[in-house]
């Protein structure tokens, strides 16, 4: 009966102490959170930071209207959350106030984080960043860049699934421009990256990003131009050896993917007779082969299975659509083009950049150790010296709808 | 069984009321007639008729009865008519009136199918006051009971708690004698016994136990009786009571005890070897043990197609675990865990919160509470109030309260959505169980975030593994290794897979089909069950009417020839409670 009594005051107790000691200063209520859905990293430029309109808030700690170039001003980080009391019940709605964006100057995101905690009423939350902007200034920083993709990495509220792009200009301005279509910047930039119906850019994600640069020592981030009430995410930003390279044009990215075996649905325009003829990719396999010849170099022929569908040709009686010697005509003219445009990237990449962009090295590490053997100590003259054999095979499926 | 083991020491205490059977009947009928009379003293429900037998009136007798509790019109054709108008003319040879004169009365003198002698006096009271009369003859030491029970009762209706699409329409009633026959007329089997007790000091209410004998567990059934004998209680007034004093846990949130109003559930329970307890003057029949898998059934399970039974199942265990979590899990994300919901639903979410004055937590309290007492003032309320009353709480709820602002329409949604879960549970304790815990869990999670609520579910889980009824493990077949219950668990297999009776509660005789076998014992039971259910219908009205004193005639004539029959068996049956030991 005693032990009875026992265990059930130290039971008591054990809740007691428990609930009154645990968790609960980790209640923040929906509604008092700000969600952060874009987030803008640029390098502090003093005197060219001049902006109008909320930029007066900025610079608080410094008592001065004007951002002063000081030690401990490096960065500009800004970041955009919705108007939740807008969305309820209507749904996004285009307003005047729908989205917020503040900015900030601050030696790292972390203290810049905090000074929005004296300007923000509501706990800033980063769980829902939709998109990680990244300024030109910051990413030709090599110092910068590093720290801040650091700390970004280490950040636990943030995904590792956001998306990043490369601002060409201020990633800030970014934030502060009314989109046309959907007023909140995260989320559009966010439906811009997953519509994959273009392979002008790479979708990156943040995870993926950070693990390229590890393990390749560069990666190409998509890049953003920010227009007066839209985007245009197309082509490449290059980093290379912890920070800027080059960029890269629209074309060169996608011949990037195919090599990487990654297509969206994208439309190639071959010449056949004299008339453009645009040919959809729709699906894309590719192969590698590593082989070592007799004299001791190693090959690598990379394969390209596509399928597609041709979109048009000429209205005409004589249907040449119909013509399978037609149709393996474009066949051949769209590999053509494709081997071309792949090989001038492969071309580029392993004699300009010198880098595996690809992840080449990390295949050979994995399936042909006895090759990798002999080349990881210079991987990277390696690659440059490989012998690289690009061909195509191409499929049409479908010629579209006649009659 | 080796579970039974664990059973806690119960109290062996005897009734004290036995003491008073000590009583004989003296030979005096005056004698008898004031003991009865002091005993009874201002009980002015029982009726005492003195009257004269013989053709030359010698021999004194005397009727004693309660009125109101007794067929006043069997008593005045078959007892009163025959011993004073048919003895007197009767042409009585001199060796019979030199005779026995009360063995005359027993054998040839009273018509009614149900005498018995008694020794006791004290005893014959108690038979008395449940309705039987007593014959008392002049210098005789006995006394005679008559089965005479016939009080006016509610006949048989369908069950309010547990109604059903597809599955018979009659429930138990308050008169226990109606609800044994109901059972028999769905098991005539002569391994269904049906063992009669007397709980409660004061009350001697009946309580029946009913198994069949040769499929039940011996050790549950021992262990049952051995309970029931162990109530020292002065009332029993529903089957509650008696659930509280042979639950195994009585501190458990949970239900150990199943109770039904149907029939056809407890015919099936009996087959799987369980024991059910009828108790007098409640429609509700205990059956043990009770498993939470058992509790989640509902008998039309096995009248649907078996497809059609597993989705309700599985949509029944589904709405148990909403109704268990669900206002937790809302809580733990929105004020714990907003990364884990979609964006959109975040934004959403945060959008209808903002003005509302209280976090989660308290506002789904306010809602939950608000619901409960809705709930309670709806079942209270006679049946058209009772609507206004959903009408009045589901505007202010659902309308107004939003519009003020006080809660986000969501935290309604999520109210709602809990209360219809929580009500499509099947078994009405286990559903107040669930919304018992659901507010534990609420304060878990409210603390401690998604956390809090994995904690305390595990707790629930721990509380569920370690509970027993009767020796069966609470969440069998669940746990356990009896494989092939399975199939009678979160879906119901077809009736040929289940061949078998439960190891769990069966105690014998496991084989209960023979597959492909035209002729199985259950199937073949109920299948004449529905043969005759017209004949069974006019049997069980011909007993209602004859239990009404003044319409008694009428249902007779009606009834026609079956009236004789089902009027002797009902007067047998019920008479069973008082003359059977």
């Amino acid at each position: 009966m005693k032990s009875k009594l026992k265990r059930a005051v130290s039971l008591v107790l054990a809740a007691g102490v428990m609930l009154s000691t645990a968790g609960c200063w980790d209640r923040i209520e929906i509604n008092e959170r700000i969600f952060v859905l874009g987030l803008a990293i640029d390098k502090f430029e003093p005197g060219k930071d001049v902006q109008a309109g909320e930029d007066g808030a900025e610079q608080q700690e410094e008592g001065s209207k004007q951002p002063e170039e000081s030690p401990r001003n490096r960065l500009v980080v800004s970041i955009v959350f919705p108007n939740v009391g807008l969305l309820k019940g209507e749904g996004a709605i285009v307003s005047e106030d729908a989205k917020f964006a503040v900015s900030t100057v601050g030696p790292n995101i972390f203290e810049a984080v905090r000074q929005f905690n004296t300007r923000l009423n509501g706990n800033i939350f980063f769980g829902h960043v939709k998109a990680i902007l990244l300024g030109e200034a910051l990413v030709k920083d090599e110092e910068l860049l590093m720290e801040v993709l650091d700390g970004l990495e280490r950040e636990q509220e943030i995904s590792r699934n956001v998306d990043v792009a490369v601002v060409k200009g201020k990633a800030k301005d970014a934030l502060f421009i009314k989109p046309l279509v959907e007023p909140i910047v995260g989320t559009y930039i966010e439906k811009i990256f997953r519509q994959r119906k273009t392979g002008r850019f790479y979708p990156k994600n943040f995870g993926k990003v950070v693990t390229s640069i590890r393990e390749t020592g560069g990666a190409v981030l998509p890049r953003l131009v920010v227009g007066e009430k839209e985007y245009n995410i197309a082509g490449g930003c290059l980093v290379k050896d912890r920070k800027f390279r080059a960029w890269l044009g629209e074309l060169e990215v996608r011949a990037i993917q195919w090599l990487e075996n990654m297509a969206g649905e994208d439309v190639i325009s071959v010449n056949v007779n004299g008339v453009s003829v645009p040919f959809e990719l729709t699906e894309l396999k590719r192969r590698k082969e590593i082989w070592r010849d007799d004299a001791g170099d190693v090959n690598l022929h990379i394969i390209l299975e596509c399928e597609g569908n041709i979109e048009g040709y000429i209205l005409a009686v004589d249907q040449d659509l119909m013509n399978e010697a037609f149709i393996q005509q474009v066949e051949r003219a769209v590999e053509r083009e494709m081997v071309a445009q792949c090989t001038g990237v492969m071309d580029k990449f392993q004699n300009e950049f010198q880098l595996d962009v690809w992840g080449i090295g990390n295949h050979i590490r994995k399936f042909r150790p006895e090759i990798w053997e002999d080349v990881k100590d210079n991987w990277q003259e390696a690659f440059t010296e490989l012998s690289v054999d690009i061909s195509a095979c191409v499929k049409v499926r479908r010629v579209g709808v006649i009659k | 069984m080796g579970l039974l083991d664990r059973f806690r020491p119960k109290k062996q205490e005897k009734e004290p009321s036995k003491e008073e059977a000590k009583d004989k009947a003296s030979s005096s009928l005056d004698k008898n007639l004031k003991y009865l009379k002091d005993k009874l003293k201002d009980c002015n429900d029982v009726v005492y008729r003195e009257f004269r037998v013989g053709n030359r009136q010698q021999f004194r007798f005397a009727l004693v009865y309660v009125d109101g509790l007794v067929d006043r019109n069997m008593l005045n054709e078959e007892v009163l008519k025959s011993l004073m108008l048919q003895t007197k003319h009767a042409n009585l040879s001199p060796g019979i009136i030199t005779g026995d004169v009360f063995s005359i009365a027993l054998r040839s003198g009273l018509t009614t199918s149900e005498v018995k002698e008694e020794e006791y006096i004290d005893k014959s009271m108690i038979a008395l006051l449940s309705g039987d009369s007593l014959v008392l003859v002049d210098g005789y030491k006995k006394v005679l009971v008559i089965g005479s029970k016939g009080w006016p009762s509610r006949g048989v209706q369908e069950p309010q708690t547990e109604s059903v699409i597809r599955g018979p329409r009659d429930g138990f009633t308050e008169t226990m004698r109606f609800n044994t026959a109901l059972l028999r007329r769905r098991l005539r089997d002569p391994n269904l016994k049906i063992k009669q007790i007397k709980v409660g000091v004061r009350s001697k209410t009946d309580v029946a136990l009913a198994y069949m004998e040769n499929i039940v567990d011996k050790n549950v059934l021992k262990e049952v009786e051995k309970r029931l004998e162990s109530i020292n209680i002065d009332g029993v007034l529903e089957s509650g009571y008696i659930e509280s004093f042979i639950e195994d846990r009585k501190y458990s949130i949970f239900p150990q005890v199943q109770s039904t109003e149907r029939p056809d559930r407890v015919a099936a329970s009996l087959l799987e070897g369980r024991v059910a307890i009828i108790t007098d003057n409640t429609p509700f029949v205990l059956l043990v043990p009770a498993t939470l898998n058992i509790l989640f059934q509902s008998s039309e399970d096995y009248y649907e197609r078996w497809f059609i039974a597993s989705f309700i199942r599985i949509l029944r265990y589904a709405s148990a675990f909403i109704s268990l979590v669900l206002p937790a899990v809302y809580i733990a994300i929105t004020s714990y865990h907003p990364g884990l919901i979609p964006t959109d639903l975040a934004l959403y979410i945060a959008g209808t919160r903002t003005g509302v004055p209280f976090p989660a937590f308290i506002e789904a309290i306010i809602m939950e509470l608000t619901l409960e007492l809705l709930r309670e003032a709806g079942i209270r309320l006679p049946g058209p109030i009772g609507q206004t009353i959903g009408i009045v709480g589901g505007l202010v709820i659902g309308q107004a309260a939003v519009q003020a602002g006080l809660v986000s329409p969501i935290m309604v949604i999520v109210v709602a959505i809990t209360a219809i879960a929580s009500f499509a549970v099947s078994s009405y304790s286990v559903g107040i169980a669930f919304r018992i815990l659901r507010f534990f869990i609420i304060a878990l999670s409210a603390v401690l975030g998604l956390y809090g609520l994995v904690m305390g579910l595990l707790l629930t889980l721990v509380h569920l593994c370690s509970l027993k009824s009767f020796g069966v493990p609470y969440l069998a077949p669940l746990v356990g290794n009896t494989y092939y219950e399975l199939g009678d668990a979160l879906v119901r297999a077809p009736q040929t897979v289940m061949y078998r009776r439960p190891k769990t509660l069966a105690g014998g005789n496991m084989i209960r089909m023979r597959v492909g076998g035209a002729k199985g014992t259950s199937g073949g039971g109920s299948g004449k069950d529905g043969d005759e259910g017209g004949g069974g219908e006019a049997k069980a009205g011909s007993v209602k009417a004859g239990d009404g004193n003044g319409k008694g005639k009428a249902g007779e004539r009606k009834a026609g020839g079956g009236r004789d029959n089902g009027q002797k068996s009902g007067g047998q049956q019920e008479g069973g409670p008082g003359t059977g030991e």
